[in-house]
């Protein structure tokens, strides 16, 4: 896929992490530059301690940069973000019952964020925006033990969308969740940029899964990118020892997702003429 | 382990600074004493030369500033009542105090922690459930009330013990006895709890295995890690009988520190109150310096903590 | 100073390993009773009772009705100023109660408000409020009360203002602990993120992940107000006639201890068991509450 425009630029990002109490100070990510076009879904790819949640968490605006730049879309993302701009960049996180307060029912979240941003929520009901993501009304009443893993991601999945991000950040979406109940939420996310042409920066650790949702990778060690590439070419011809000793760690080396296959390949034709549509759309805007 | 000393000391002074400070903002950042130590019938010009010999006249920060140069030589200044300085004055009601708190602490460790082990050895059993009663009973029941029924049964209408002062060990039996409740209680519930903890882990298992006798196990094998917190609680609890013991003293009118403080009230000794309470902070932060050390000396995870 | 921030872990009667419908009940059969003696308390005007305050010197010293002397017109008999027990007893439940639950309330707002600024802030805010508390908890309540009340006088707001200072460094302490550990769950991090502003976060989110707690440390507080506020009262610190508490009672009850046992007897009667009942109370709340045995 041929990117448009840039959504995510980071460019030369170093993040270091003060010592605390004798401990030496750490160097997170260090001199990272990575690139995410509108309508990709682009991987981070590394072992933990890798530098990825500190990247995730400086992408977001909410963690500590130590030199570089961060440009989403025209924004730099800080801690005091403008409201509407604080929008345009949303997450979701690897514990799904613990992305959501546990003393609040699923349609009062909503509710919360759409008070908060009301110019920016008023595209959808709550029942298309659920039914979006795969889930019926009935949740709306649920607090969120009274619903599974999986449908729990896909709440967090709807809460990020109800904000029509520009930049949608995956930390481990599905490690947390059962092997079949992983494939429903990765499809979930292919398609979202399938259809509406969501941009993903998605944080993993499993090659399986960045292989069957990914364009491009980007492989992290040490706070550094070793690699980084086409999903296929840098997993089918790996050049960094790095990416090949942990393509060798995977079991049977090529492990893909059941009922995940590569891009756009098995998408149904719906979804394939709804994708020809929201290309033209794109293309739209940006001319 | 020096490193630790020098840490847990240095945080031990600023919580006793801090403590003080807090005590005197409470104490006389709300309002003046002399109105309460003078009464309505003063005059304006006896209420000015007291506010004056007070110090009171001058702005607050001023005073603090004097009270804190005190505090750190030592001088907690003197009596309006006693005409003697106020340490003196507390010196003299030390040992009275330091008696009384020893003898109820050591009855509530005599009694509390073979309590809390029995109750810990049969859980749920009769033991236990009469323990975790009477536990909770010594919570809930105001210590003076306690006290003056004692004196009812066993000073009135028995006459087995004196019913107050302080001649001779007779007369320090019902107000040790009143005074030990609370820590009983708590030392009951958490020898208990600690050591049932204990009692659940695999070497505890493996003695047994090994064929050791039931009391050389809870005494040796158990017992023994879970004193540790029981250490814990004695030693805050020896802090709370030194300076908290104000209702029992009032009861029992046992010359220590809490009857003198409550003569102090009542005679409107306002200097006197605000020292006793300074030295309370002291003995109790002293005696949490103290713990600490010895946690650490005994457990040296928490030495590598600091 | 880590011992004191070393809680002693407490266990309620038999409270591990309860099974919920037991929590519930048991909530039900210690809550019940308390209730009804705070109703009654409450409802004291509306009841058949004498005037707390009518001195019947003739009447003085009455015991009981069901010992020798008594009469029925005073079922727990009279004291030194022929005053109706009774009726004593059950006024001045109603202010032992009002004062015990302002000063349970006046403790709780700033200490839980203070405890989530800490937690949640963390830093040099968290490291401002927990000097302060530690300070405050090596601070001897009763003779921190009685150096405030020397200065101040004796007073109905001043008497709740002490009560809630017994209070406010324990709910802080606690609420702290629990904020810390909720912070760094992943819904903050999302609300955070969609940009829900930190005092609604604080408030309207992890308040009400913390109410549990909440409620459990308030219950036990209650009891631990009732019983320094009959200290103080004993004292002759607290409240003072015409007003009554149980505290105010026993301290005229020591007066008389030889000559009417009944005097002294009966408030601290009540007072223990009011306070066992609140201790049982929350102990049972506690088990109920327990996030470790909440269905997720």
């Amino acid at each position: 896929m041929v990117a448009g425009r840039t959504i995510l630029d980071v460019k030369a990002l170093s993040i270091v992490h003060p010592g605390r109490r004798g401990k030496p100070a750490s160097t997170a990510v260090d001199g990272v530059d990575l690139s995410v076009g509108a309508g990709e879904i682009v991987g981070v790819v590394g072992e933990s301690g890798s530098g990825k949640t500190s990247l995730a968490m400086a992408v977001l605006g909410l963690g500590r940069t130590t030199s570089g730049s961060i440009d989403v879309d025209g924004i730099v993302p800080g801690p005091r973000l403008p409201l509407d701009q604080r929008a345009a960049i949303q997450m979701v996180f690897q514990d799904p019952h613990g992305s959501l307060d546990p003393r609040q029912s699923i349609g009062r979240g909503l509710r919360e964020l759409r008070r908060l941003h009301k110019a920016r929520t008023g595209w959808i009901s709550d029942e298309d925006l659920l039914s979006r993501v795969g889930l019926s009304g009935d949740v709306l009443t649920r607090l969120p033990h009274q619903i599974s893993g999986g449908q729990a991601q896909r709440v967090s999945i709807a809460r990020a969308l109800l904000l029509r991000p520009t930049l949608l950040l995956a930390d481990e979406p599905t490690s947390a969740l059962d092997v079949s109940v992983q494939a429903q939420i990765l499809r979930l996310l292919k398609g979202l940029r399938d259809e509406e042409g969501l941009t993903i920066l998605f944080i993993s650790h499993d090659l399986a899964v960045v292989r069957s949702v990914c364009d491009r990778v980007y492989v992290m060690k040490s706070g550094r990118v070793v690699e980084s590439g086409r999903t296929g070419e840098v997993l089918e011809r790996p050049q960094h020892p790095y990416t090949q000793a942990l393509l060798a760690a995977v079991p049977g080396g090529d492990a893909r997702i059941p009922g995940l296959e590569a891009p756009a390949a098995e998408a149904p034709q719906v979804l394939r003429d709804e994708l020809s549509q929201s290309r033209l759309a794109t293309a739209g805007e940006t001319a | 382990m020096i490193r630790l000393i020098l840490s847990k000391t240095a945080n031990a002074v600023l919580t006793l600074l801090i403590a003080s400070s807090l005590a005197f903002f409470l104490a006389r950042g709300s309002g003046s004493p002399v109105r309460e130590i003078l009464g309505d019938s003063a005059t304006p010009e006896q209420v000015a030369q007291l506010t004056a010999e007070l110090g009171l006249d001058k702005p607050l920060i001023v005073q603090y500033g004097q009270f804190l140069l005190d505090l750190v030589s030592f001088d907690l200044g003197d009596s309006l009542r006693y005409g003697q300085s106020n340490l003196e004055l507390i010196a003299g009601r030390l040992p009275a105090s330091i008696e009384l708190a020893l003898f109820a602490l050591l009855l509530a460790v005599a009694v509390g922690v073979p309590l809390g082990i029995i109750a810990a050895m049969r859980e749920g059993g009769v033991v236990d459930r009469i323990a975790s009663m009477l536990a909770l009973l010594g919570q809930s029941v105001p210590l003076f009330w306690l006290g003056l029924m004692l004196i009812l049964l066993f000073a009135v209408r028995l006459g087995w013990f004196p019913a107050g002062q302080n001649d001779g060990i007779d007369s320090l039996v019902l107000p040790a006895v009143t005074l030990s409740t609370l820590p009983m209680a708590q030392i009951a519930r958490l020898t208990r709890s600690s050591m049932s903890e204990v009692l659940h882990e695999g070497f505890i298992s493996a003695a047994r295995a090994r064929g050791l006798a039931g009391w050389r196990i809870i005494l040796i094998h158990a017992f023994r890690p879970a004193s540790l917190p029981v250490v814990t609680i004695v030693g805050l609890q020896a802090g709370m009988l030194l300076s908290g013991a104000v209702t029992v003293e009032y009861v029992f009118a046992w010359p220590g520190l809490g009857s003198l403080a409550t003569q102090a009230v009542q005679t409107r000794d306002f200097p006197l109150v605000q020292s006793i309470v300074v030295f309370g902070a002291l003995v109790f932060v002293l005696i949490n310096l103290a713990v600490d050390l010895l946690y650490g000396l005994v457990d040296p995870r928490i030495r590598e903590d600091a | 100073m880590s011992a004191l921030t070393r809680t002693p872990a407490t266990y309620g009667a038999g409270s591990k390993g309860r099974v919920p419908s037991r929590g519930t009940a048991s909530v039900i059969a210690f809550g019940a009773p308390l209730a009804c003696i705070a109703l009654i308390a409450l409802l004291a005007p509306l009841l058949p009772l004498s005037n707390p305050n009518a001195q019947v010197l003739s009447e003085a010293l009455r015991p009981p009705a069901w010992l020798e002397g008594g009469d029925w017109s005073s079922p727990l008999g009279t004291d030194q100023l022929g005053r109706d027990v009774l009726s004593r007893l059950v006024f001045g439940g109603q202010l032992t109660f009002v004062i015990a639950f302002t000063g349970m309330v006046a403790g709780a707002v700033p200490g839980i408000l203070l405890g989530l600024l800490a937690g949640y802030r963390r830093g040099w805010v968290d490291a401002v409020i927990s000097r302060l508390v530690e300070a405050q908890l090596a601070l001897p309540f009763i003779l921190v009360a009685i150096a405030i009340i020397a200065a101040n006088g004796r007073s109905l707001p001043i008497l709740v203002a002490v009560l809630a200072l017994v209070g406010w460094a324990q709910y802080a302490r606690v609420i702290r602990a629990e904020t810390l550990s909720l912070r760094e769950r992943p819904f903050v991090l999302g609300l955070r993120c969609a940009g829900v502003p930190t005092w609604r976060i604080m408030l309207g989110h992890l308040l009400p992940n913390l109410a549990g707690s909440a409620t459990v440390l308030a219950t036990l507080q209650m009891g631990t107000i009732v019983l320094a506020e009959s200290a103080l009262s004993f004292l002759g610190l607290g409240v003072v006639a015409p007003d009554i508490s149980w505290g105010a009672m026993l301290a005229e009850g020591r007066e008389q201890l030889t000559l009417a046992w009944w005097v002294a007897l009966l408030p601290g009667l009540a007072i223990t068991a009011v306070v066992l009942l609140v201790n049982l109370f929350g102990d049972a709340l506690r088990s109920r509450f327990d996030p470790k045995k909440r269905s997720f």
